[in-house]
């Protein structure tokens, strides 16, 4: 190995590095706290760490049945090596998504290498697209989507590389390839769609028949045996709990679920003229056509941001998947893709696009981050675009000026990405996917828990007994010993729910007051007064994640 | 059908019957389409030219803009003239003045209200930085950087900056180009092209990005720089900040269906589909023209043609200032009479008390007090009554254009 070469892979290695440390950084305080997702995965694999059964006491489960929504469980099985480590915390819950966080950048470098073929060049750019907003944001929480988007990325390397290099594929690494997208389907419901589509978009290559009016060559589609391989390998999947229980919530998201009848309401009905003038058929592929363009709308990326977002665990603040001047850059990387689409490279690009956004597609949001990560690397290729063309421009003062201009655009970015998402995110996010007060009141639970017979909840977050179980750690066994009690359905579980020395329930304070050696839990709304005139109660308010904010209150009735 | 829909307060000002106006404004658009694409003529392919033609006469936008608004369909009519000349003798002279009428027409409707005024504006800006500052302070638990970090993101000139670069990103949008009507949006607007010319639109994109056509690629780049100009200076609905970006969309649209024409069955789908978005457009405005258009000209075609049939007598009418300039409207519908002292036109509250023999017509949180979130009484009939007055007639009004003062519109009086 030269000397060239180990400096570049002693740069890549330092900038890993400081990636690795803005996504660990402070983990415990930012996000201010763990959402219900996080909590779930978190305590089910301190529950399989402890027990070897997951909340509900299923044996080694594949999927989590958690708020009924069977959460894919790779993520809570890598977590477990970080909370025997660390101990069961926010830091080591979201451990697993640094850590795919950081190695997911690795495919990106080897992508836009492969298509620039200048390493140096190839590094600055990716140096800046390490810090696009959502990658840091994703990497932050524990995502499984996150976990997914590493897998599928190294996946698509295997499957792609080959192909981007000489123009076919080896069977060493198509093995690798759908081994490792098999992992992503294990990691998250989108890549179960989203990976076979990629395999079988890149091994047939449709648009080659297309555009160079070839022979479709049907010796072709037996390189289709490794697609069958990935569905072998992710069987187990749908035979844990059954695949209708696997598939809920795509029974719950889906297009047709939630558009149904299609034509707008206020113009269908059951007649000839309907079918004749407004036919469902044609309003259903508009809206799928709708829910596809999203993705190639840049403003999509950076502009519009839609509710279900902004009070989810998805939103970056300022941004929504990709940084300004990524998003600008996406308008000639379009055009610049649609240019060489005879190209194989290229044409392999779209096929990822199409591939990873299909999942999302189909489902009723307009616009999804969430379940359209996958589409993260490809998107960026294809902003990145632009930057390829004018670093192979010949050179040129204007070439170097607007190279120059790019650095300082995208160095400023940076600065403020990171502190948007280390600090300002905590503040917009506040009470929607960070419900404040779990966090704040968990010691003073632990504290006090001994001297009292109950513990009753009310809290307006649906499911709050999972930050109990997380922040008490609570002994696994008493939670699964009510597992038989627990509804199944395709809600969220059931909210109401007794253990140990809780209750989760509305609590009545005029009915309420009258109990003894109790800790009421509630809203912080009823007055100071009330408590005052009940002898022998004491209230304590959980400022949160605000300074000015009560976000509960914690009334001991003696 | 939508000819019969009331006249918008721009049509009503001009003081002509509606329909002669929408003629005009009908035929300056037309001859200002025709005139531009028929010079198109020597560099791009005609049946292209001519499908184009007629996508722009059937775009949505462009049809509720010569219902609505005259002064844009005489802008955009001119401006078509312009960039056809433009395009006969390519001197830049003509592309600076059709640049500066763009400027001057928007800055002449919107005055510096547009969204690039408003980037611009460091005043605003450093009200966003410092509420960024507030916000991190204001958390209980927080990373906390070093000022000096802070201040490099935090600063008026990068939110500038920010702030423009999320503005350009705003027009370059599928939502508004092709599928309007499907898109979640907080506020409607019309779609430039219905949903199907989306698939001619991507092959024409492919087939110019494929040939090395530099005159047409320039032209479009040319199209494409106004419609972004328009966009930033225009303060309007989507659909007329981007209503320039229907010449580029609709030449690369032309474009595909060029290629499209090749294969029989493809180009027979395509033109089914395309009449077919056409009529069920039609189809959709007919069956929801209040969700469509604005409701204020519906509400005041309802006023006056209720005044109409009162008894007015000695009697004054008090009609209600909430939605608009309502004198106008008056002087439309009912003349002269409208600048005697019978009329009086302005919100009133009659909460405290009301004068009798007194047509009082406005929305019903005027005879009862708003509400903040729009929220009505079920037995607001009998609270009215209750005060004396006698409902003559009343109107719901499907999308909310008095919020505060209720959905209905109603005529009242204490005889």
């Amino acid at each position: 190995m030269n000397k060239n070469n180990i400096l570049f892979k002693g740069v890549v290695v330092l900038v890993l590095g400081l990636n690795l440390i803005i996504r660990v950084w402070g983990l415990e305080v930012s996000p201010t706290s763990i959402n219900w997702d996080e909590a779930s995965i978190g305590y089910n694999a301190y529950s399989i760490l402890t027990t070897g059964k997951d909340e509900y006491g299923t044996y080694l489960p594949l999927s989590l049945r958690s708020f009924n929504d069977y959460k894919p469980a790779l993520y809570a099985y890598l977590s477990i090596t970080f909370i025997k480590l660390m101990g069961l915390s926010q830091t080591s819950v979201r451990m697993v998504s640094v850590v795919a966080g950081t190695l997911s950048l690795i495919p990106l470098l080897l992508f836009i290498n492969i298509i620039l073929k200048k390493k140096w060049w190839s590094f600055l750019i990716w140096m800046f697209y390490c810090l696009d907003p959502l990658r840091l944001h994703f990497s932050r929480v524990s995502l499984e989507t996150n976990l997914s988007l590493s897998f599928f990325s190294f996946g698509a390397w295997y499957l792609l590389k080959d192909k981007l290099a000489n123009g076919y594929t080896t069977s060493k690494n198509m093995i690798l390839a759908t081994i490792l997208l098999a992992l992503s389907a294990y990691s998250y419901h989108s890549a179960r769609l989203a990976a076979p589509l990629l395999m079988i978009f890149v091994l047939i290559d449709p648009f080659k028949y297309l555009l160079n009016k070839n022979k479709f060559e049907w010796k072709g589609l037996l390189n289709l045996k490794y697609v069958l391989l990935f569905l072998i390998f992710i069987l187990p999947i749908f035979n844990d709990f059954g695949s209708q229980k696997i598939l809920t919530r795509f029974t719950q998201e889906n297009i047709f679920n939630k558009f149904y009848p299609f034509t707008p309401r206020n113009m269908f009905r059951f007649d000839l003229n309907t079918f004749l003038r407004v036919n469902p058929l044609y309003y259903l592929t508009g809206i799928i056509a709708g829910h596809t363009a999203a993705y190639f709308s840049p403003a999509n990326y950076s502009v519009n941001f839609y509710h279900w977002i902004k009070n989810s665990v998805m939103y970056v603040p300022e941004f929504n998947m990709l940084g300004f001047w990524n998003s600008i850059l996406l308008v000639p990387g379009i055009y610049i893709l649609l240019k060489n689409f005879r190209n194989t490279k290229y044409r392999l690009v779209f096929y990822w696009v199409v591939a990873a956004l299909t999942p999302s597609a189909v489902t009723w949001n307009w616009f999804h981050t969430l379940r359209s990560a996958n589409l993260i690397p490809a998107i960026e290729i294809i902003s990145i675009l632009p930057i390829i063309y004018l670093i192979k421009l010949n050179y040129s003062k204007k070439r170097l000026t607007v190279m120059l201009g790019l650095l300082v655009l995208f160095g400023w970015q940076s600065i403020f990405v990171i502190n948007n998402e280390l600090v300002y995110a905590n503040y917009e996010n506040q009470g929607e996917y960070q419900p404040g007060g779990f966090k704040e009141g968990s010691p003073i639970i632990s504290s006090l828990i001994d001297k009292y017979q109950k513990i009753i909840v009310d809290t307006p977050h649906a499911q709050g007994y999972i930050f109990f179980l997380f922040y008490q750690k609570m002994d696994p066994k008493i939670i699964q010993s009510i597992a038989k009690n627990r509804t199944y359905g395709m809600d969220n579980g059931n909210s109401e729910i007794k253990f140990g020395k809780y209750e989760f329930r509305k609590i009545d304070w005029p009915k309420d007051r009258d109990l003894s050696n109790t800790i009421l839990w509630m809203p912080a709304t009823t007055p100071q007064e009330a408590i005052d005139n009940r002898p022998g109660a004491k209230a304590i308010f959980l400022k949160g994640p605000t300074i000015k904010y009560n976000s509960a209150m914690i009334v001991t009735l003696n | 059908m939508a000819l019969g829909y009331p006249p918008s307060a721009v049509q009503v000002g001009l003081g002509i019957d509606v329909n002669i106006v929408r003629i005009i404004s009908w035929l300056i658009l037309g001859l200002g389409i025709n005139y531009f694409f028929n010079s198109l003529a020597v560099d791009w392919n005609k049946f292209g030219l001519r499908v184009a033609m007629l996508l722009v006469v059937i775009s949505p936008s462009l049809m509720a803009l010569w219902l609505i608004d005259p002064w844009i369909s005489m802008y955009l009519g001119l401006l078509l003239v312009g960039l056809a000349l433009y395009f006969k003798s390519r001197n830049n002279l003509a592309l600076i003045v059709i640049a500066a009428t763009i400027f001057i027409f928007n800055f002449w409707q919107y005055g510096n209200n547009s969204s690039i005024f408003r980037v611009f504006n460091l005043e605003k800006t450093s009200t966003e930085v410092i509420s960024h500052f507030l916000g991190e302070d204001s958390l209980s638990e927080k990373i906390d950087f070093p000022l000096f970090f802070r201040r490099l993101g935090y600063n008026k000139y990068f939110f500038v900056v920010k702030n423009l670069a999320k503005e350009g990103l705003g027009f370059i949008n599928f939502e508004s180009w092709f599928f309007q009507e499907f898109h979640p949006s907080d506020t409607k607007s019309f779609v430039i092209f219905f949903w199907p010319a989306v698939m001619p639109f991507l092959i024409g994109l492919w087939f110019l990005a494929d040939r090395k056509e530099k005159r047409k690629q320039n032209f479009i780049l040319i199209l494409i720089g106004l419609a972004l100009l328009n966009y930033f200076f225009n303060n309007g609905p989507i659909y007329l900040r981007q209503i320039l970006a229907v010449l580029p969309l609709v030449l690369i649209i032309g474009e595909g269906l060029t290629v499209i024409k090749k294969w029989k069955w493809l180009m027979g789908l395509m033109i089914f589909l395309l009449i077919y978005g056409f009529q069920a457009g039609i189809y959709d405005w007919k069956n929801q023209m209040e969700y469509w258009f604005d409701n204020r000209p519906l509400a005041y075609e309802y006023i006056y043609k209720t005044i109409r049939t009162l008894d007015i007598g000695d009697r004054t009418v008090e009609v209600t200032g909430l939605i608009g300039d309502s004198k106008i409207y008056c002087r439309y519908y009912l003349g002269k009479i409208c600048d005697s002292k019978t009329f009086k036109f302005a919100s009133f509250d009659l909460r405290e008390g009301h004068q009798t023999n007194k047509y009082y017509i406005g929305f019903m949180g005027e005879f009862l007090g708003s509400d903040f979130n729009n929220n009505f009484p079920q037995n607001w009939r009998q609270k009215i009554n209750d005060k004396g007055l006698k409902i003559v007639s009343e109107m719901k009004v499907k999308n909310t254009i008095a919020y505060r003062y209720g959905d209905y519109l109603l005529v009242a009086i204490d005889e």
